[in-house]
Formats: C-alpha cells, structure tokens, sequence
C-alpha cells in the first residue's frame, strides 16, 4: 500500500471500527444463537410454527404490494415533479415530501383518526348518509395497507423525482426525429431508462415496509407483522432463539431485496 | 394538442395526490385544537412538555451526542473513499449503506442479545448512528465528487502542509455538505422510533417513544399537541435540508 | 428535397428568438446559418424539424405544408450538439433505431415500408462502414471518445437517409485540432451523400468549408444570405463584415448627393482615395486584413505590435490620426516593429458599407 491509501484507511478506520462492532457483530451473533439450536431448530420453528410464518409472509406480502403500488402510484407525479414547470410545483413538491418527517406511529396515529372507530371520516359519512361506514377500517388489512401507502409514497416520489431529473431532455426529441412515436419512445428509450431508478425506488419502499413497526404496533389486530412479532417475543421472553431466527430472516429477506434490487447499478 | 392534455391530468394528478397526503395532517390539526371546550395550544403544549420533560431531554442529549459522532465518523471516511482509497475501500463504502436495509427492530433486537448489560443510552446512540452514518458517507461522497480534484493538489503546491489543506480548502469546500449531513442526522435521530422503543427502558425513554405511550393513552389534544412538539424541530429541517438540494432524505425517517 | 421557410416566427415566453426568418434551402445543397449564441439559430433548427412550432408562418417541404406535422413524421435526421446518443443502446442499436421506428413518412412520394431484418443489417453496416464506425459497433456510448461519439450521432442521422438532415453544432463539443479533422471529413461526407442539409454553427471557418448557401442570423432575423465568399467579400452590415472573419472598417465621410457629374468622383480616407459610390451618411470601406500590402505609394504608418502566426505575420499599423489597422503580411517581407512601412490596399475598389439610419 502507498502512503496516500495508508492515510485514507486510517480516516476510514472509525467507520469500520463501527460497522464491525455495532452492526455485523450483532447481526452475526444474532445468527449464531439462532442457529445454535440443532439441525437449525429456531428457523425451522419460524418456517413451521404458524404464527411466525404468517407474521413473516405478511410482511413480505404487504411490503411487496405496498412497494410496487407506491412506486406505480408515484410515477406520474414524480415525471411531473420533475419534468414540468408550473406554478405552485414547489408548493406541491414540499406537500408531498412532508410526511417523509413523520415516524410510523405517527403515521398510525393519523389512520386511526381518519379511520378509527370514532374516526373522521365514518362520523363526517354518519352525518351525510345516516349510516357510519368504516368505522375501524384503520384496524383491517386495507388501513394497514392504507397507512403502508401513505409513508410509502412521497418516498417513492423523492426517490423517482430526483433520478427523472437527471434523464437527459435531448433522448426524447433525438427518438421523435427517428420516426418514434409516442408509445415507440416510452417502450425503447423511457422505460428503459427509467428501470434503475424504478428499482432504486422499489429496494427504498420495500425495505422501508419491511422495517416498519410504528404503523403496525398502533393498527396491527388480528394481522401481524414480523417487527410486530419479534417485539412481542422480546417483551415475553418466551422463546429468544426463534425471536431471533425471525429477525434474522427478516433481516436477510430485506437485505436480499435490496441487493438484487440494486445490482448492476455503479 | 394531446401532450397539453396529458400535461394536465399530470399536474392534476399530482396535486391529488399532494391533496391526499396533506388531509389527514390537516384534519388532525383542526380536530385537535378547534373544539371549543379545548385548552388553548399553548397551555396544551406547556402541559405535554410537563409530562414528557424527562423522553424529550433525553432526545436532546441522543441528538446532541449523535449529530458530532456520525460527522467526526462518516466525514473523513467519505473524503478518504474518493480522495485516498485504498484496498477495499469500495467495498467498506457500499458495507456503510447496509444498514439502511436493516429493520430497526431486528438491529435493536440482535444489540440487546450482544450488549445487553451495556448502558442503555449508549446503546440508543449505537442504533441512530447506524442509520445516520450511511447518510453522511454518501452526502458527503457526493460533495467531494462535485469540487475540482485538483483544488487540494493546488493548495499543496502553494506550500500547505496536509493538515493546512483541510482546515483551509477542504473543511471549508466541504461546509455546505456538513451542514447538510448535520440537519439529515438531527432529523432522523430525532425522529427515530424503531430501534429507540425497543432499547428504551422506563428511565432511558426518548420522544418518539414517549409519542407512542400518548396516542395510546392521553387524550386526543394532548396527543395531538405532542405530535405538534414533535414535528416543531423536523418539518423546518426538512425545509432547510430541500433547500440545500439534499437527497438523502427520500427514505425518510423510519416508519 | 426543397425546403421552403416563409415567414416564420417564433418567441420563449413573448421573448422573440425567431422574427419572421424567410428562406429556401437548395436542393442536395449545404446551408449553414451563422450566428453569435442567442441569436436564434438553434431555435430555427428545431422549428424545421418539428420539436417547436412556429408562432406565425410556414414550413413546406417539397412544396407541402409540414407546419403542424409532428416530428416524428418529417422525414428528417438530426445531430444534436450533445449527440443524445441513447446510452441504454450499443451503436449498434443506436444506428438502428431510425430503421426500426417505421416512419409514417408524411410525404407520399418518399413513403417507404419498414426494412426487412436483412435489409436493416445492411443499411447499419453500411453506414458504420461510412464513418468506420465498423468496430466499435457493440461498445454502449460511454466507452466511446467524444470524436466517436460526433460519428455515431451522425450515422444514426443519416441511417434511415432522411430527406433534410439538420446538424447543430455538431462539432462544437470536440476540441479545436479534432475540430480541424473532423469537420473537413464532415464535409466530404455531406457532400457525398447529396442529402438537402441544414448546418448550424457559429463557427466562421466551419461556414466557409462547409456552405454552399450561407444564412448569417442576428437577434432571430436574416441580416445576410448568399454564397459564402460573396458574404465574406460584399457585406451588407458591419455586423457581418466582422462576423465573418478579421476585417478593417475604415470611416468613410459623409459626402453630398448631389454630384450628378457623369466623372467619378474620388472618397478620401485614412488608407488613401478611392472611387466610391455617392452617399449622404457616409460608411466604412472594408479592408480585410490580407488586402493590405506594403506600396511606396500608398499611406505612411508605423508598424506597432507583430506576432508570426506560421503561415503570416499578424501586424498591427498605426496611421497618422490614430487609426489602428490589421494586416496579414508574408513573413519574410514582414516590415519589424517600430519601423514606418508605406502600405497601400490590393484591391482598386475595395467593398463600401453604407451607414444606415
């Protein structure tokens, strides 16, 4: 190693001190102890037991479509963000962006006064039809999915919006003045452009719906979630190895997503 | 005539959806603090600060001690990775982003397996720094990227010594980038719930934590009013931080 | 094809950048609009292929209105300034994209079919072949230099073998001795191919090489057209007088309109008297520097600042009363500095501007 590489590794050295002692040494011992039960007992338990498997295939299930929703959702309005100048984008712009400061159970907390049992919305619908329909709805599948959507969507437009940005304006008119037409451009030039950015935005929706437990812990009923469920186990202490054995899957699953996500990009 | 049209529905599109994401904010707002048997705001939020003085100190002090530690960490490490790399570099540099794919809890959970007996507090400053770091890596990456790669070399030949050259070109080309990374911290650290719940004991407990203990017991206005104190410091960062043109800030704080 | 401008104007948020621009592009021939930057030929550029469209006016190929027909439909093949080669696509791909999109050609008379694969491989080899682009066909833009990528940009253009290609500053990104290269391959290459083009620059030695018709545009208005050296010699305007090369404007007085005299009567100025054509404002006589040459007749001047340029020596003088003028005198007969020269005008009627307004 020259001089110059030696200076730059000892800069860099607290950051690996850290990685090493306050991230891969827990998540690596958390592997360890959950896979000290033999014949890998504890992910066994997890991939048997039903109550963690749910918890496990809700998660992936509800981050999926909450990713790929969001980012669908959020494509529009980011090209438009991004794209276009109109008065008040800026407005709109810090409008969508403000939930991005709101931790998740905040955002649990603004579902179930939208939709809790005496929520907003069924005592407005109360008063105008007689009838207070939703009422709770914050506490099914569809609020947590709602609620999913809400924090997932101005991370999707950030994300979309920054990347459609740096597209160069010249490839659609360079594909117009080759004969292109509008859904020729779309097909061979901006979708394909766009799909590193669409994966950027689905690897920091998914993994920010895997990690989530605030919206869960406020509005999970009868449909849990891994955090929800690991949680759970640390505050009985019933079972730590299997605990750990799920947020370790839960940990890899995320980390996987993202990194198949992300390959090929840099 | 058509693209005028898809133009539209477009900006249309976009204010819906800005409209959706803004009414549940508002509606909370105006049912909080519009009935007329409600205290006024500020008593409501004089009475919050009482109740939660202790969660609220507490954040300040993580804040304070984890803005400094993930500079001092993640600065230097950002300058070396495209100023003086060296074997493996590029690999501890994509290792720092990790953990933003690390569920909170999961993390929580596997640093109370390995350090248990540790003091909480510390532990809590563990957990934010590992979602705040990767933030500072790549703000400051960035930056570095952007300034003339000669500038230093520049300096160099103009007799300066190393340490002359940062405190006098680089610290200072790189300010906008540190205080940008600084407001990106403070806004995470202080909004972080996942990995400060699980860590918080009765006597080590910070704000987002102490948000939750309120939804699930106060009242609705007093909730609200803390969901108010809490916002107070974040959405002025957010503000400064888009305004500084920062863009680590989409994955927002954890959910 | 013969391309028809009438009229045509066009303005950024009531800001005018084209102000009622007429003009006609020869057939097979070469047109180059010069211009410093703002003065709207870029702008012009992009209403003849269809990405603006004019606010007033018309726009007629082969005698058919195209105004309102979109891009995509024109028939035209364009070279950005920045190329906007698809980095997502290999050269390969990127030379092809034009055969593959089946142009709904507006104009009947040119309507083609979308080639066959076979056909298609050809035409893509066959254009690489053009520009010896042949071995770099898989690499994706980003491995190419920037002289290559000018090449790819350009056989993308001319691949589908539009009916007007319009080029941008196509050379404007490459530095000055590729310049020099490229652009007198360019020209070979435009003039082989015959196809009606449409060139922008605001480079004057790229318009000299290149035009054979030669637009000079200010504040989005023709101020001049015509055969470049006849632009170069006979300029209307100062303006085009100096944008066109190095050139001595020397002040000419006023002088009465009277003189009905059939005899010629003789000017007077500062680099001796001329037969000049009658005017009541006055103007300037338009001395190139390379007109000028040492005459023991002609005018005493002192020999200021002299800097050997290879092929001449660029020499500063200084007439009596103070006039500054530049000549370009052979090196070997280059009088040296602080010495007195007598220097005369080559030409016996040198060009007059007439001052306007």
């Amino acid at each position: 190693m020259t001089r110059s590489s030696w200076t730059g590794a000892l800069l860099a050295l607290p950051l690996l001190v850290f990685l090493v002692a306050a991230v891969a040494w827990p998540l690596v011992s958390l592997a360890r102890h959950a896979l000290s039960v033999p014949g890998w007992g504890a992910v066994r338990q997890v991939l048997e037991a039903g109550r963690y498997r749910t918890a496990l295939v809700n998660s992936l299930g509800l981050s999926a479509s909450a990713a790929v929703c969001s980012v669908l959702l959020a494509m529009g309005p980011a090209w438009i963000l991004a794209r276009e100048r109109f008065p008040g984008r800026d407005a709109l712009r810090t409008a969508i962006s403000l939930p991005l400061t709101f931790s998740g159970v905040l955002v649990g907390f603004l579902m179930v006064v939208l939709l809790g049992r005496i929520g907003v919305i069924p005592e407005v619908l109360g008063a105008l039809t007689g009838r207070r329909i939703f009422a709770g709805a914050a506490y099914t599948v569809a609020g947590l999915f709602l609620a999913y959507l809400y924090f997932e969507l101005p991370r999707a437009v950030m994300t979309l919006e920054s990347a459609f940005r740096r597209f160069p304006r010249e490839l659609d008119a360079a594909a117009r003045t080759l004969g292109a037409g509008p859904l020729q451009r779309l097909l061979k030039v901006g979708l394909p452009l766009a799909a590193p950015a669409l994966r950027s935005a689905l690897a920091v929706t998914f993994s920010a719906a895997m990690g989530s437990f605030g919206v869960a812990l406020i509005l999970s009923r009868r449909f849990t979630v891994a955090p929800l469920e690991i949680y759970k186990e640390m505050t009985g202490t019933l079972n730590d190895e299997v605990a750990g054995a799920l947020a370790l899957m839960l940990a890899f699953s995320t980390l996987a997503v993202d990194r198949l996500l992300s390959m090929g990009k840099r | 005539m058509s693209t005028v049209i898809v133009r539209r529905a477009g900006i249309a599109a976009t204010a819906v959806l800005a409209l959706a994401l803004l009414t549940p904010v508002v509606v909370t707002a105006a049912g909080a603090f519009s009935g007329a048997d409600a205290e006024s705001v500020p008593d409501l939020i004089l009475h919050v600060t009482g109740l939660w003085g202790g969660a609220l100190l507490r954040s300040v002090e993580i804040v304070a001690t984890v803005v400094p530690l993930a500079l001092a960490i993640g600065a230097p490490a950002a300058w070396a990775f495209r100023r003086r790399p060296f074997p493996g570099s590029r690999l501890l540099e994509s290792a720092a982003l990790v953990p933003l794919a690390v569920p909170g809890v999961a993390l929580a959970f596997s640093l109370i397996q390995v350090a248990g007996s540790a003091p909480r507090f510390a532990l809590l400053v563990v957990g934010h720094l590992a979602y705040t770091l990767p933030m500072v890596v790549k703000t400051v990456t960035n930056a570095v990227e952007t300034f003339d790669l000669r500038l230093e070399p520049a300096a160099r030949s103009l007799g300066a010594t190393g340490w002359e050259t940062a405190v006098r070109v680089t610290v200072p080309l790189l300010m906008p980038a540190l205080v940008l990374s600084s407001l990106l911290v403070f806004a995470v650290s202080w909004g972080e719930f996942n990995v400060s719940f699980l860590l918080a004991t009765p006597l080590v407990q910070t704000f987002p934590a102490a948000l939750y203990v309120t939804y699930t017991t106060n009242s609705f206005p007093v909730a609200a009013a803390a969901t108010l104190i809490f916002l107070a410091p974040v959405v002025p960062a957010l503000f400064a931080i888009q305004a500084l043109g920062g863009e680590e800030f989409h994955r927002g704080l954890p959910a | 094809m013969r391309v028809h401008v009438d009229n045509v104007s066009f303005a950024y948020a009531r800001e005018p950048v084209v102000s009622g621009v007429s003009m006609e592009l020869p057939e097979g021939g070469i047109t180059v609009v010069i211009g410093p930057s703002g003065s709207g030929k870029s702008t012009l550029l992009q209403l003849l292929c269809g990405l603006l469209h004019p606010l007033h006016g018309k726009i007629l190929f082969d005698g058919e209105d195209v105004t309102g027909v979109p891009t995509e439909r024109r028939d035209v093949g364009v070279v950005f300034q920045s190329y906007a080669l698809f980095p997502h696509l290999t050269v390969r791909e990127n030379i092809a994209f034009g055969l593959q999109t089946g142009r709904r050609r507006f104009s009947l008379r040119s309507s083609r079919r979308r080639p066959s694969r076979r056909h298609m491989e050809e035409r893509v080899w066959d254009t690489a072949a053009l520009l010896s682009l042949e071995r770099l066909l898989d690499r994706k833009p980003a491995q190419l230099s920037g002289g290559e990528q000018q090449r790819v940009a350009l056989a993308r253009a001319v691949a589908p073998r539009p009916s007007l290609l319009l080029l941008d500053e196509p050379l404007s990104a490459l530095d000055a001795r590729l310049r020099r290269t490229v652009r007198t391959e360019l020209a070979a290459l435009l003039r082989k191919l015959g196809t009606t083009a449409f060139y922008v620059t605001h480079d004057q030695e790229e318009a000299m090489l290149l035009a054979d018709h030669l637009l000079v545009l200010d504040h989005g208005r023709i101020v001049q057209a015509g055969n470049p050296l006849d632009l170069y010699r006979r300029p209307q305007t100062s303006f085009v007088a100096s944008f066109l090369g190095e050139a001595n404007l020397v002040e000419v007085e006023a002088r009465p309109v009277a003189s009905t005299s059939p005899l010629p009567i003789r000017s007077h100025t500062p680099l001796g008297s001329f037969v000049l054509p009658a005017c009541a404002d006055g103007g300037w006589l338009l001395v190139r520097p390379e007109d000028l040459t040492e005459d023991p007749c002609g005018t005493l001047a002192t020999v200021g600042d002299s800097r050997g340029m290879g092929s001449y020596d660029r020499v500063i003088l200084l007439l009596e009363g103070g006039t500054e003028i530049l000549a370009h005198f052979p090196s070997e007969t280059s009088p040296a500095p602080g010495s007195k020269v007598r220097i005369g005008v080559r030409t016996r009627r040198p060009h007059f501007l007439a001052r306007s307004e």
